[in-house]
């Protein structure tokens, strides 16, 4: 019965909730079980069960005096870097260890709004520095199609958790690839809105200009349905679009459609160092989105290859700057020293793991007098010249697909003691950052890796600014050509 | 090209004032210029932790240095998200009202204080 319970869509799960199938309360209680029992994943940073039952016997008591409310009811997993009002919120930090937020992050205030539930709060890499897990204070985050293997990340306990059925859905934050990277090593749906289509209000600061908000579901109309509620303009962000928000849910069933739909394949992304099997999956999709009548061209993104290291100029120098808070005076840890600057240098020593630190340091130097116009200003022409060439591509076709990532899951620790290899896993993710496009990764099926073990890969479309719709659209038509694709339910 | 260009009175401007550096004037860095940017940074290190993390962040900025082949001549840096998802918007950030909308937190935001002392942040001593 459980089991049942657990391995339903956000969509269904509504629907039996809707139909008094089952309440809220039970299926709290099945998710905050079933965390429990898979720890060894170390998926969540932070449960309260009290908390979580509550909420859910709340979304039960409105929902007997037949108030409605679109989530009404429905267990989710928070990426721990979404500040909740007297919840623990890390950032997977040491820094923040015992850090309770007097305020609620505007995506998890309008989640709760629309009558969903607060089950864990997820683990990630620290400040959501890292494509692997590997990088929290709280341990890394195992892959659930193979212990021993990153789910990747940042986002990786929200990835593992829904990858597992620990939680019907989860929030996610993606500023080079950190929500649609780890989408495509669980074999689930992530998607990263526009730039601004979310409020970043209360998200824990990493590199403001690339940070947004988004969702891990394990379907499209389940991710499409949850964008809805995180989604719109919010007066405490000045980048959060006044625009209106599109029923992406509702319009699914009507334009999953792809006939006349150009698609691009970017030839840059189809390069040496992108794993075969994964390159056989996508071109294998792209076909038979061919078969389904839409047209494939080929189209040029020329800036492609100086993406990743000019993203390494420009992220780690926001961060450098956002992270100049952390002084350890008004909140978070405090190392004393003789002096006030020792006793500033003692905290963020103590409190920051090492990712967290090469970055501040790289940030600082490529904003340093003297330096900042060789690095950082001609990192920001690049950032010009990556989004020049989606522009022009996109006055060629309607959406483009792409590898979500280059390698399969790889192992924990394998590509830990080399900085600079991770960071090129994220070489098809960060150029779409770059430009704030909005992208989603979407499971095209599983292959075998060389160790003889199971595991899924994603495809990543990308959309124009502001056509979340078409990635919906062609994701959802991709999964009825697919068919059905689930993670498998370890018992 | 579909990129914005500068216009011609702000171009090569980086090749005025003399304060621009070319990366592969600096190729490898010193340990006194490493513990120099710690110090900046606000991180201590022990000696070896700081030869260590030399050797990674040497191999970052070789990494990076990849850019400066970029054909960026007359390209305008990207100074904001807005010029891409928002023009509109662009030269005008938009503004809140300058009114109070919270109540009065201390409490609640004084409760992840390491140290308070009757309503106070306890901070070291700067002044002698």
């Amino acid at each position: 019965m459980t089991q049942d319970l657990l391995t339903l869509t956000a969509t269904q799960a509504l629907t039996g909730l809707q139909t008094k199938q089952f309440s809220s309360v039970e299926l709290t209680q099945a998710c905050l079980t079933r965390l429990e029992a898979r720890t060894h994943l170390n998926t969540a940073i932070t449960v309260d069960a009290t908390h979580a039952l509550t909420m859910a016997k709340i979304a039960d008591d409105k929902r007997a005096k037949g108030e409605q409310a679109p989530l009404l009811g429905l267990p989710l997993g928070i990426k721990d870097l979404f500040c909740t009002q007297g919840l623990r919120t890390t950032a997977a930090s040491q820094f923040l260890n015992n850090f309770v937020p007097a305020y609620e992050s505007t995506v998890t205030r309008k989640l709760w709004d629309s009558g969903a539930v607060c089950v864990a709060k997820l683990n990630m890499d620290e400040f959501a520095m890292g494509g692997s897990g590997e990088n929290s204070a709280f341990g890394a985050t195992h892959n659930p199609w193979a212990a021993g293997y990153v789910p990747g990340g940042s986002s990786s306990g929200s990835a593992a958790a829904v990858a597992d059925y620990q939680v019907f859905a989860a929030t996610g934050s993606d500023t080079g690839g950190s929500i649609r990277q780890p989408a495509a090593f669980t074999g689930l749906v992530g998607i990263k809105p526009t730039y601004g289509r979310c409020s970043r209000w209360g998200m824990v600061a990493f590199a403001s200009s690339l940070d947004q908000a988004g969702l891990f579901a394990r379907t499209t109309a389940d991710a499409a349905l949850l964008l809805e509620t995180i989604a719109g303009h919010d007066p405490m962000d000045s980048t959060s679009a006044n625009l209106p928000v599109p029923q992406w849910s509702s319009n699914l069933s009507t334009e999953s459609n792809v006939k006349g739909l150009k698609i691009g394949l970017p030839k840059q992304y189809f390069i040496a160092g992108l794993d075969p099997q994964v390159a056989a999956q996508v071109q294998g999709m792209a076909k038979q989105l061919a078969a389904a009548g839409a047209e494939i061209i080929d189209v040029d993104l020329p800036h492609t290859e100086y993406a990743v290291a000019a993203y390494y100029v420009f992220a780690p120098a926001e961060a450098a700057s956002n992270l100049a808070r952390y002084d350890g005076l008004r909140f978070g840890v405090r190392v004393p020293g003789a002096t006030l600057a020792e006793t500033y240098a003692n905290s963020r020593s103590h409190g920051f793991g090492p990712e967290v630190q090469r970055r501040i340091m790289i940030g600082n130097y490529v904003l340093s007098s003297g330096y900042y116009d060789a690095y950082y200003t001609q990192a920001m022409r690049v950032r010009q010249l990556v989004a020049a060439d989606f522009t022009a591509a996109f006055q060629q076709v309607d959406v483009i697909l792409a590898p979500t990532a280059p390698s399969l899951p790889f192992k924990l620790g394998e590509k830990a003691a080399d900085p600079v290899a991770l960071y090129l896993e994220d070489a098809f993710t960060i150029p779409v950052s770059a430009a704030g496009l909005p992208a989603l990764s979407v499971p095209t099926g599983t292959v075998t890796n060389a160790a003889g073990v199971l595991l899924p890969v994603g495809a990543q479309l990308i959309a124009p600014h502001w056509q979340e719709q078409r990635l919906f659209q062609v994701a959802h038509a991709w999964e009825q050509l697919r068919g059905p694709f689930t993670p498998p339910f370890q018992a | 090209m579909l990129c914005p260009t500068l216009p011609p009175n702000q171009r090569q401007v980086n090749a005025g004032k003399g304060a621009a550096k070319r990366m592969t004037e600096h190729a490898t860095l010193s340990t006194a210029q490493l513990q120099k940017l710690a110090t900046l940074s606000r991180l201590s290190f022990t000696p070896e932790a700081l030869k260590a993390f030399g050797t990674e962040f040497q191999n970052i900025l070789n990494f990076v240095t990849k850019i400066q082949s970029a054909p960026t001549a007359n390209v305008a840096p990207l100074t904001s998200m807005l010029a891409l998802t928002q023009p509109e918007m662009a030269s005008h950030t938009p503004e809140r009202p300058d009114v109070v909308t919270e109540p009065n937190q201390r409490e609640a935001l004084q409760a992840s204080a390491p140290s308070t002392e009757m309503g106070f942040f306890v901070v070291p001593k700067i002044v002698e």
